[in-house]
């Protein structure tokens, strides 16, 4: 062999061998030549709000993700109870009266959508369980009241006495009722997030309130997003969803809890019996809007596990897993059409 | 693969030994390129927030983080590549009770302290994001 075929041999096999490693060394680095993840979380809606951008023009992400949480401070101004200016705060005022109210169009909207869950779930899902909460979560975390304390909110609690009129911009609240729109409140502000990132040039994106999460686009590596679900009992995940776009909720009993002589009282209240619903450790809903992702995986964790599947099944564009058990995860249910998009654990 | 095996015998047959030795440098070199990028790339990290400011921390070394936040000092303990609360001057300590997170988007917080710890990660991250 002369020595110029050989120098292009070397030449060949150098070439093949930078070439390599250069590409180890991209994937290595989490794909480098991608956009790059802007990132920013506070503490909003009584949560952990994180935006994740994905996006090679810095400063169009960082003003994406300054109006995503813009957009949601709002929103909590908006549905709080807790911010006494608040519009929640005048109509639960209303609700002392009985009188009606006027309410802007946005906030109409929301306890529409609330109102709509309410009626699909049988009222599983009550916009009006105000004043359950209100005995269950004090100032100092969960407790657990009397049953004759239960009893007297009981009918205080009942989502057909409102009267909406959204067209005129009136809520009619009977006398000793208020709105608690925490079970709704984070989803809507994560598509409002979600709808700001858009507005603002942005392609592919993370909103995460909590762990109500609203995804924009597709990934920067393409596929679709892994959304891990939170193991109800343990450190680490119970399993992988995989979604194209939309949105993913979880309502579990390990959110807010206390154990009293043994027995865990958590958050999730059942509006007919003003206890905790039984039965459901986790549900974990996917839908195409996070507020309704929001809504329905508390209708969903009330209901139970049979009839919480029969309504996810009975449901256009909604999927969802539910995690049964007591102590440890007895049965894991997924939908029917996330049978080959959710990965359990082993 | 035997015909892989073959073409590189008589590949490495028709070099010099002058040939070899910049191969040689070429795959070594690499080899270090790589396992310096390895180390950094593959383990997660955790960012720790609070009014005070912001930190950064490995996963893969075992280390206590004192925070303080306006009610005192909350305890971030970082331990075979999980990082938990282990102590914090609130009143419930409920982020004492969320145990320790590992995957990217898990997190732990202490509310009455303003104290944020949400694990983040490497590009080989199997999660995106993860529903609580």
């Amino acid at each position: 062999m002369t020595g110029e075929r050989r120098r292009l041999l070397l030449e060949i096999l150098g070439f093949a061998l930078v070439v390599a490693l250069v590409a180890t060394y991209a994937v290595r680095r989490g794909g480098a030549a991608g956009p790059a993840r802007l990132e920013d979380q506070r503490l909003l809606l009584g949560t952990v709000v994180s935006v994740t951008v994905f996006t090679n023009d810095s400063e169009r992400g960082r003003g994406a993700i300054e109006a995503a949480f813009a957009e949601m401070e709002r929103v909590e101004s908006l549905t709080s109870r807790h911010a006494a200016s608040g519009e929640i705060s005048r109509i639960n005022a209303g609700g002392r009266t009985g009188d009606r109210v006027s309410i802007g169009g946005e906030l109409a909207s929301v306890i529409e959508r609330s109102l709509h869950f309410s009626r699909v779930s049988g009222g599983a899902f009550d916009v009006t369980v105000a004043p359950l909460v209100a005995l269950w979560l004090g100032p100092e975390g969960m407790r657990v009241p009397s049953r004759s304390a239960v009893s007297a909110a009981l009918p205080k609690v009942d989502y057909t006495k409102l009267a909406l009129n959204a067209g005129a911009g009136t809520l009619t609240v009977p006398l000793g009722m208020s709105l608690d729109l925490d079970g709704i409140a984070k989803g809507h502000a994560v598509d409002r997030a979600v709808r700001a990132l858009r507005l603002r040039g942005i392609q592919s994106g993370i909103v995460d309130a909590g762990g109500n999460i609203g995804f924009l686009g597709a990934p920067p590596r393409g596929g679709m997003w892994r959304v891990g679900i939170k193991h109800p009992r343990r450190e680490g995940i119970l399993g992988t969803l995989f979604v194209e776009r939309g949105s993913v909720a979880t309502s579990g009993d390990y959110q807010h809890f206390t154990v009293v002589d043994g027995r865990r009282y958590h958050h999730i209240l059942d509006p007919k019996t003003g206890q905790p619903a039984h039965g459901v450790m986790s549900v974990t809903v996917v839908t195409a809007r996070a507020i309704d992702a929001d809504a329905l995986s508390t209708a969903v964790f009330v209901l139970g596990a049979e009839r919480g599947m029969e309504l996810i099944e009975t449901l256009d564009g909604v999927e969802g897993v539910i995690v049964t058990g007591q102590d440890d995860v007895d049965r894991v249910l997924v939908s029917s059409g996330l049978a080959e998009r959710f990965a359990e654990e082993t | 693969m035997v015909l892989v095996m073959t073409g590189l015998r008589r590949t490495a047959a028709l070099l010099t030994r002058a040939d070899r030795v910049v191969l040689y440098a070429l795959v070594g070199g690499g080899v270090v390129l790589l396992a310096a990028t390895w180390r950094g790339g593959a383990g997660g990290h955790a960012r720790i927030s609070w009014p005070g400011g912001t930190r950064v921390v490995r996963l893969d070394e075992d280390a206590r983080y004192d925070v303080e936040g306006p009610l005192g000092v909350t305890v971030v303990v970082v331990a075979g590549g999980s990082v938990s609360v282990m102590s914090s001057p609130c009143r419930e300590h409920v982020c004492e009770r969320m145990g320790p997170v590992r995957n990217r988007g898990g997190t732990v917080v202490c509310v009455p302290n303003r104290v944020i710890v949400t694990v983040q990660g490497a590009g080989g991250d199997r999660i995106d994001a993860t529903t609580r």
